[in-house]
C-alpha cells in the first residue's frame, strides 16, 4: 500500500453546485434548472446537458446492469459510441428501451430508468450471473440450454430473457409520427469536427450545395470536447464563427442530430434526423425522426475517431472512463468525472485529459503510460498534474464493486502500487471511424504506424478528412477537410479557393498500442455491451472458431447494438495474438449498414396503418360504402366483397342471394378495377397478334373476343377481352391482378421485341368506370339507362358485340355484351367521375326488377359455376391446354409462347388439366388447396393427382363444387376421386365432371 | 350536356376537404388548389410525326411543344411531357364543364393517337413558402431552383405512386397529376407532409 | 443505385424494373412447321439460359415509375457503375435494320 499523496494542484475557483458541477465554463445554460428523474430520484441539470453528463454533475456513476453478468456499470464514454450506460428513456407509448445516456439531451421532466436490474440497481440479485459465469460465457445460447429441447419455451427461454436481455419495448402502439425526406446536394459532409467545418465551409463558399450532417446537437465535433484553442480564441468560438457563415449560406443546409447511417451507390445516403428526441414529446404535426436519402455528387467524410478502452481487469467498473470522455465532460459540461483520478494510456493524446482534470481541481494521483519510453507529452502533464508518472506501468486490478474505489498498478519493474481514486481514465488510442467507407464492400486496411485500421477503397466520390482518415491532430484534420471541401466543389464544376487555415496548439499525437495488460486475472471486458471478456475469446480460440467472423458470433463481440465500435479493434488483437497472426491477417469483420441504430418507425415514415401502402379506390367506393359493403383488398385496390343485408348471418348467406339474384333476376357489379388498356395504330392488330394466343386481326369493329395471353416459356400468363372500335382502335381488358404486368408485357413487346409495329398502347384504367350488368333482366335495365334502347335489341346487339353510346341523357358509354357470369350479361363503361351516378342510375332503374348489387365473392361464385378460369387457375405453371383452351391457340401466326408451348412435356397426357368436381355426398364441403387422389388409393405423395384450384358453394346447384387440376383431366370425367385435405382435415369423396356446372350450352349468353 | 355535369364526382371525393389543416399559422405554408380541367388527353406521336406536330401545335394551340421532359402553358391550356413522343394535353381549369369532351384540333389530331383521360387523373396545384420542404418528404427528384425551374416536368415517384410533376412558376407554384384512384392515398401523404408547415385547400375555382 | 434515364435523368433504381440479358435475341422459326432440335435448342437457350457475367453487363430495365420507357442499360455487375444507358427501342430498331 502506497498511495501517493501529491502536492494540491492548481485550483480554478470553481465550487460545485450539484456535487460534481463546476462553477463556471462548459457549453451549459446555467440560468435555467432542469429537473429530470433517473430510477425515481429527483435531480436537476441544465440546457446543454446530457443524461449522462446530468448525472454525473450530480455524483451518480451506477447507470446500469450489464447483459449477461448484470455487473455494475458506469458512463464509459461522452458520445454515440457509448456501450454501457443504456437506459429505459420516458414511460408509457413512448418508452424507449437501450437509449444511450451520453445522447440523450436533458429536457425539463425527463424520465429515465435503469435496465437490466433486479430487483434495484443497487442490489441486483441476478449478478450471481457473474459466479455462474463459466455457465454463460462464450457460445452460451449454443451450450447451455440444448437439452432437454422440451425446456426451451417454458425453462430457458423466460429465464434468459429476464437475466440476460437489453430493455423492454413499451408494447404499445408508437404515438408520434415520422418522415421519410429527399435531399439532395454538390457536396455532403458528414461530421461537423474541425475537418467537417473546413469541408464544408470550403465548398459552401465555392457555392456548391451543401449538406452537412452532424450526430450532435452542436456543431464542433472533437473541439468542443477537447478544450483547445483554435484561430487563437477558444475552439467553441470558431466554432460558431464558422457555423453562423456557413448558416448564411442559402444553398448549404445543416442537419444537426443526424446521424448517416448507410452509405449506398452511387451518392446514395442514408441519415436520420431526430428533430425532436430533445423534447418530451414532438410539438403537434412535427414528426420525431426523419429518415432522409441524401444524394450527393461528392461526399466527404469526416466522422472523427473512437477512442479505445483498455483491456484489463475490472475495465468496466462505474468510474472507469476513456481519457477522451473525461476531459469532454470537464470542458463542454463542466462537470468533474471524479474528484481523484488516474490516468492509464498509451500515446500522448491522454496528456491533454490529464492537465484538463488538474486545471479544474481534480486530484490526479497518477499517470501510468503503458509504453517502455519516456513520452516529454506525458511527463509535462504530468508533472503539471503534479502526478506520479509510472511508465511502462499498467493498471492490474479495479478496487470497488459498485464504483471505482482505486487501483493496482504494476510499474515497469513489476512492484505493484496501490492507489485510491474514483475516476479511472482510460486510452488505449483512437480508431477511425470509417463505418461508412465500407458500405459498399470495401475493406479498410492496416496502418502499423497508428495501429489502426484506415480507410481503404472508397466508395466513388467519397473523401476522407481528418481522424477519421488517421489525421489525428486538429491541425492536419483542418488542412485535409479545407482541401478536400476545396476538391469536392471543383468536382461539381464550381471554383473553389481553399479558406484561410487558423492556427491551432501544438500537439503530439504518439501513440503505441497495448491490446490487453497481461498477467492479471479477473474479467477483463473487451466488449462492454454484450459482456464478452478475454476469456471468452480464448475460449472460442480453443473451440475453433478463428477467423473473425466466427469468432464474432460464437463470442456475440461485437453484435450488440453499439456493433463493437468501442471493442472491435481489441477483439481482434486478441484474436490475432491467439492465433500468432497480424491483424491485417486476421482481418476485420464486416461493417454493414446502419451505422447506428434505426428506430423501425423511422423506417416506416408515413407508410403504416391505412398508409402502410397506397390504396385504389374504385368509382363507387363511396356509393359502396354507403350501403354498408364489406370490402377486400385485391393488390392495391380495396373492392366491395359482398353487400350484407339485413338478417343476414353470414357472408355465405349474403353471397347466395347475390348468386341467385344474378341467375334470377339482374345483378350489378364494379369491375373497374380491370385493366384497360387502349391500343391504336396500323400495328395494332399486328400487336395483338403477337400478344395473344389466338387471332386479333380478324375481329370485325363492333365486336370482342376472348383473349389469351402466353409468356414466352408457353405457359398462360393472362386473359381478357379484346374489342374492336376501329380498324385501328382496340380497347383490352386484363385480369386485375395482372393489369401492371400486362401494360409492361406490352411495352415490352412494342420497344424492344417488334420495334417495326406502329401503335400506341395507353392505360386507361383510371378514366373508366366499368360495371357488369348480369342476368335474365340484365337487358330490361340497360334499356332504361342507355339513350336509345332499341340499339340494344338481341338482334340488333348480339352476343360479343360492343359499341359507342350514350347513357344517362347524352353522357358517352361504352357499353360492351359479354358475360362472366354465363349469365345475359353487359359491361357498361362511362367516365369514371360519372360512375357513382351511373350506379345509382341503373340500381333505380333496377329496382323493378329486383336488381341487387354483388361483389367479389359472388363474381368467383359464378365464374367457378361456368369453369371460367381465374388468378387460381393461371398460376404460371399452366397452359392453355391444361385449362382446356387449346382450341384457341392460332396455327398460322407467330405470337409469344408459341415454340414452347409445344414442348413433349407440355403435351404429355398425363399433365395435370382442368376439370370440375362435385362431391359425391352432396353435403360436403370442398376445400381449395385439397389434394386429389384416386377412390381408395393411400394419401401419400406417390399417389398425388393434383388438387383444387378454386371452390365454392353453388347456390344454383345446392352444393360445393371445385375446378381442380387433375392428372389426365377430362379423360377421367366420371371417376371418383378422394379430395384430402390433411390441413383442415377434409377427405371427400368427388366426382371428376365437366368444368361448366350451369349451362353448359351456354344458351342464356344469346337470349 | 349542362345536366349531366352535376353528376360527376371529383377523383378525391372527401380526401381532402377544403380548408385549413395541420398547424394553425397565419400564412399556410403549403397551399393546394383543386383543378378540374375541362378535357384531358393522353396523346402519342404517330411515327415519325414529332417534329410535325410540335409545329402544328404550336400554329393551332399556341404551344410551344416539348421534346423533352417539360411543361408549356396558353391561357388555361397546357402540356406536359409524360415520356418519348407522349404528351398529357390539358385544358381547363373548368369549373363548370359539360361531359360532352370536345375534340382535338384537326392539325394535331392527325399527328397523334389520342385517349381521353379527363377523368383518369386529378391535378392539383402546390404553392407556398414551404412548399419544397413539403414535397421532399416525397418526391425523390431533385426540386432546387438550380435543378428544377418552372418549365421543368417529371413522371416520378412520390410516397410510392407515379405522379406527373411540373413547375409553373417561380414563386413557386407547381402541378401534378395523380392516378384517380390514388387521389386519396396522395392526399393522406400530402395532408401528413404539410401539416407542420400548416395546409390551406382551395377549390380550384379560386385561382 | 441510380440509373440515368436517356429521357429523365438520374432516378433511383426504385423506378426502375429489372428484365435482364439485353442481347438476347428472340429466335425466328417458320410458322406451323415442327419444332427441329436446333430450334427447340435456340428456343430453350432463349428463354432460359442466362450467363452470369462478372463485368459489364447489357441489360433491359423499364423505367416503369418515370417515363415508361424500356432501357439498355450497360452496368458493371461488380461495381454497379453504369457505363451507358439507351433507348431500348432505337437499339431495337438499329437491330432490325441490320437484319434486314
Ligand atoms: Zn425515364
Amino acid at each position: 500500500m502506497n498511495d501517493s499523496s501529491p502536492a494540491t494542484p492548481p485550483q480554478r475557483s470553481s465550487a460545485p453546485v450539484t456535487a460534481m458541477r463546476l462553477m463556471d465554463g462548459g457549453l451549459i445554460d446555467r440560468s435555467r434548472t432542469l429537473g429530470f428523474t433517473f430510477d425515481g430520484t429527483r435531480y436537476t441539470g441544465h440546457p446543454g446537458d446530457t443524461l449522462a453528463s446530468a448525472l454525473l454533475a450530480n455524483g451518480v456513476r451506477l447507470v446500469g446492469r450489464s447483459f449477461k453478468y448484470h455487473r455494475p456499470r458506469g458512463i464509459l464514454t461522452a458520445g454515440p459510441e457509448e456501450p454501457n450506460a443504456l437506459v429505459e428513456l420516458r414511460t408509457g407509448a413512448r418508452r424507449e428501451p437501450n437509449t444511450r445516456a451520453t445522447t440523450i439531451e436533458l429536457y425539463d421532466g425527463l424520465v429515465a430508468a435503469s435496465q437490466n436490474r433486479w430487483p434495484s440497481l443497487q442490489y441486483d440479485l441476478l449478478s450471481i450471473n457473474g459466479l455462474a459465469g463459466p455457465l454463460i460465457g462464450a457460445g452460451f445460447y449454443y451450450k447451455t440450454f440444448m437439452w432437454p429441447a422440451a425446456w426451451w419455451e417454458k425453462v430457458y427461454e423466460p429465464l434468459i430473457r429476464r437475466a440476460a436481455g437489453l430493455g423492454r419495448a413499451s408494447g404499445v402502439a408508437d404515438p408520434d409520427h415520422y418522415d421519410k425526406g429527399h435531399l439532395h446536394c454538390d457536396v455532403l459532409v458528414i461530421g461537423a469536427g474541425p475537418s467537417g467545418l473546413m469541408a464544408a465551409l470550403a465548398a459552401g463558399r465555392a457555392g456548391a450545395r451543401v449538406v452537412l450532417c452532424e450526430e450532435d446537437s452542436r456543431l464542433g465535433g472533437r473541439a468542443l470536447l477537447d478544450g483547445r484553442r483554435i484561430d487563437q480564441r477558444p475552439a467553441a468560438d470558431w466554432v460558431a464563427a464558422i457555423e453562423a457563415e456557413l448558416a448564411a449560406m442559402p444553398d448549404v443546409r445543416i442537419l444537426k442530430r443526424t446521424s448517416v447511417v448507410a452509405a449506398y451507390d452511387h451518392g446514395t445516403f442514408a441519415a436520420v434526423e431526430r428533430n425532436n428526441d430533445h423534447l418530451a414529446e414532438p410539438p403537434a404535426f412535427a414528426p420525431r425522426q426523419t429518415l432522409w436519402r441524401i444524394v450527393a455528387q461528392r461526399s466527404v467524410l469526416a466522422a472523427g475517431a473512437l477512442e479505445r478502452p483498455l483491456v484489463f481487469p475490472g475495465n468496466d467498473r462505474p468510474g472507469v472512463m476513456l481519457a477522451g470522455a473525461a476531459r469532454a465532460y470537464v470542458n463542454r459540461f463542466a462537470v468533474m468525472p471524479g474528484r481523484r483520478a488516474v490516468v492509464f494510456a498509451t500515446n500522448d493524446d491522454a496528456a491533454l485529459t490529464v492537465t484538463t482534470l488538474a486545471e479544474v481541481g481534480i486530484d490526479v494521483a497518477a499517470v501510468v503510460d503503458a509504453r517502455s519510453e519516456m513520452s516529454p507529452a506525458m511527463e509535462a502533464a504530468a508533472r503539471m498534474a503534479s502526478a506520479l508518472l509510472i511508465t511502462g506501468g499498467a493498471v492490474t486490478r479495479v478496487r470497488g464493486s459498485l464504483g471505482v474505489e482505486g487501483v493496482e498498478i504494476r510499474s515497469a519493474d513489476g512492484r505493484k502500487t496501490r492507489i485510491a481514486c474514483d475516476l479511472l481514465c482510460m486510452s488505449g488510442g483512437w480508431t477511425p471511424n470509417l463505418h461508412l467507407t465500407c458500405h459498399q464492400n470495401n475493406r479498410p486496411v492496416w496502418d502499423a504506424r497508428l495501429a489502426a485500421f484506415v480507410p481503404g477503397n472508397l466508395p466513388s466520390g467519397m473523401a476522407v478528412a481528418g481522424a477519421a482518415n488517421g489525421e489525428m491532430s486538429t491541425r492536419s484534420a483542418i488542412m485535409r477537410g479545407a482541401e478536400l471541401g476545396v476538391a469536392a466543389a471543383v468536382a461539381c464544376g464550381f471554383r473553389a479557393a481553399s479558406p484561410d487555415l487558423p492556427p491551432t496548439d501544438e500537439e503530439s499525437t504518439s501513440s503505441s498500442p497495448l491490446w490487453r495488460v497481461t498477467g492479471v486475472t479477473g474479467k477483463a471486458f473487451v466488449d462492454f455491451q454484450n459482456d464478452v471478456t478475454v476469456t471468452d475469446i480464448g475460449l472460442a480460440h480453443r473451440e475453433g472458431f478463428r477467423s473473425v467472423e466466427h469468432m464474432k458470433r460464437y463470442t456475440t463481440l461485437g453484435m450488440a447494438t453499439d456493433q463493437g465500435k468501442t471493442s472491435s479493434i481489441n477483439g481482434l488483437a486478441l484474436m490475432a495474438e491467439l492465433t500468432e497472426r497480424s491483424i491485417p491477417d486476421t482481418g476485420i469483420t464486416t461493417f454493414r449498414p446502419p451505422y447506428q441504430p434505426v428506430a423501425l418507425g423511422t423506417l416506416a415514415g408515413h407508410h403504416r396503418g391505412k398508409d402502410f401502402r397506397p390504396t385504389r379506390l374504385t368509382p363507387t367506393h363511396a356509393w359502396a360504402a354507403e350501403r354498408g359493403a364489406v370490402f377486400v383488398e385485391t393488390g392495391a385496390w380495396l373492392r366491395a366483397q359482398w353487400y350484407p343485408e339485413s338478417g343476414e348471418r353470414d357472408w355465405l348467406e349474403s353471397v347466395n342471394r347475390e348468386v341467385r339474384t344474378v341467375r334470377n333476376a339482374v345483378g350489378v357489379c364494379d369491375v373497374s378495377t380491370l385493366g384497360k388498356i387502349d391500343v391504336q395504330g396500323p400495328g395494332a392488330a399486328g400487336l395483338l397478334d403477337f400478344l395473344y394466343a389466338n387471332t386479333m386481326s380478324t375481329l370485325p369493329v363492333g365486336r370482342a373476343r376472348y383473349g389469351l395471353m402466353l409468356r414466352e416459356d408457353g405457359f398462360v400468363m393472362d386473359d381478357g377481352t379484346v374489342s374492336r372500335f376501329a380498324p385501328d382502335h382496340f380497347v383490352i381488358t386484363t385480369t386485375t391482378a395482372n393489369a401492371a404486368k400486362v401494360l409492361q408485357h406490352m411495352e415490352h413487346a412494342l420497344q424492344w421485341l417488334r420495334p417495326d409495329l406502329e401503335a400506341a398502347v395507353v392505360s386507361i384504367s383510371e378514366q373508366w368506370a366499368q360495371f357488369s350488368i348480369a342476368g335474365p333482366r340484365s337487358r330490361d335495365v340497360l334499356q332504361r339507362v342507355v339513350d336509345s334502347p332499341e340499339a340494344i335489341s338481341n338482334a340488333a346487339f348480339p352476343f360479343m358485340a360492343i359499341a359507342e353510346t350514350t347513357v344517362l341523357g347524352g353522357l358517352p358509354a361504352r357499353l360492351f355484351r359479354i358475360s362472366y357470369s354465363g349469365e345475359l350479361a353487359y359491361e357498361i363503361a362511362v367516365a369514371a367521375g360519372y360512375g357513382e351516378a351511373l350506379i345509382r342510375a341503373i340500381m333505380e332503374q333496377g329496382r323493378d326488377f329486383g336488381i341487387a348489387p354483388y361483389g367479389t365473392e359472388t363474381l368467383g361464385v359464378l365464374r367457378i359455376e361456368k369453369g371460367h378460369v381465374a388468378g387460381n387457375e393461371l398460376s404460371g405453371q399452366t397452359t392453355a391446354r391444361d385449362l382446356g383452351l387449346g382450341r384457341m391457340l392460332a396455327k398460322k401466326k407467330d405470337y409469344i409462347g408459341r415454340v414452347l408451348q409445344e414442348r413433349p412435356a407440355l403435351l404429355a397426357g398425363d399433365r395435370p388439366a382442368l376439370v370440375g368436381l362435385r362431391p359425391v355426398d352432396t353435403g360436403a364441403r370442398l376445400r381449395a388447396g385439397a389434394h386429389l387422389v384416386a377412390s381408395g388409393q393411400e394419401p401419400v405423395a406417390a399417389n398425388d393427382l393434383g388438387y383444387v384450384t378454386s371452390v365454392a358453394f353453388s347456390p344454383t346447384l345446392g352444393h360445393w363444387i371445385g375446378l381442380a387440376l387433375l392428372s389426365g383431366g377430362p379423360a377421367r370425367h366420371g371417376e371418383r376421386v378422394r379430395v384430402w385435405d390433411p390441413v383442415r382435415s377434409g377427405d371427400v369423396l368427388a366426382e371428376v365432371c365437366d368444368t361448366v356446372f350451369v349451362d353448359p350450352k351456354g344458351e342464356r349468353l344469346h337470349v | 350536356m349542362s345536366e349531366t355535369s352535376t353528376l360527376w364526382r371529383p377523383p378525391l371525393g372527401d380526401a381532402l376537404k377544403i380548408g385549413r389543416h395541420g398547424r394553425r399559422v397565419d400564412r399556410a405554408g403549403v397551399t393546394v388548389d383543386i383543378v378540374r380541367p375541362a378535357r384531358a388527353w393522353s396523346l402519342v406521336a404517330r411515327r415519325g410525326a414529332a417534329d410535325a406536330l410540335a409545329i402544328a401545335a404550336e400554329q393551332e394551340l399556341g404551344l410551344p411543344w416539348p421534346k423533352a421532359p417539360r411543361y408549356a402553358a396558353r391561357g388555361s391550356t397546357f402540356v406536359v411531357w409524360t415520356g418519348p413522343d407522349r404528351w398529357l394535353l390539358v385544358e381547363g381549369p373548368a369549373g363548370m364543364s359539360d361531359s360532352v369532351r370536345a375534340t382535338l384540333p384537326a392539325g394535331v389530331t392527325s399527328h397523334v393517337y389520342a385517349t381521353d383521360q379527363t377523368d383518369a387523373l386529378q391535378i392539383l396545384h402546390l404553392s407556398g413558402p414551404r412548399l419544397r420542404d413539403a414535397l421532399a418528404k416525397g418526391v425523390t427528384i431533385d426540386l432546387h431552383p438550380r435543378s428544377f425551374a418552372p418549365g421543368n416536368a417529371a413522371i416520378t415517384q412520390v410516397s410510392h405512386l407515379t405522379v406527373n410533376l411540373w413547375q409553373i412558376s417561380d414563386d413557386p407554384i407547381f402541378g401534378v397529376a395523380v392516378a384517380r384512384s390514388l387521389a386519396g392515398s396522395f392526399a393522406s401523404w400530402l395532408t401528413a407532409s404539410a401539416a407542420e408547415f400548416g395546409l390551406e385547400v382551395r377549390d380550384g375555382a379560386d385561382i | 443505385m441510380r440509373i440515368p434515364c436517356c429521357y429523365c435523368g438520374a432516378r433511383g433504381h426504385e423506378e426502375f424494373t429489372y428484365l435482364g440479358d439485353a442481347t438476347l435475341a428472340r429466335p425466328s422459326t417458320e410458322i406451323g412447321a415442327p419444332a427441329d432440335d436446333a430450334t427447340a435448342a435456340a428456343w430453350h437457350d432463349y428463354v432460359y439460359v442466362r450467363d452470369n457475367p462478372s463485368g459489364r453487363h447489357r441489360e433491359l430495365w423499364q423505367h416503369t415509375g418515370g417515363c415508361r420507357a424500356w432501357l439498355v442499360v450497360t452496368r458493371d455487375t461488380r461495381t454497379h457503375e453504369i457505363h451507358g444507358v439507351e433507348a431500348a427501342r432505337d437499339v431495337a430498331l438499329a437491330r432490325e435494320a441490320t437484319h434486314e
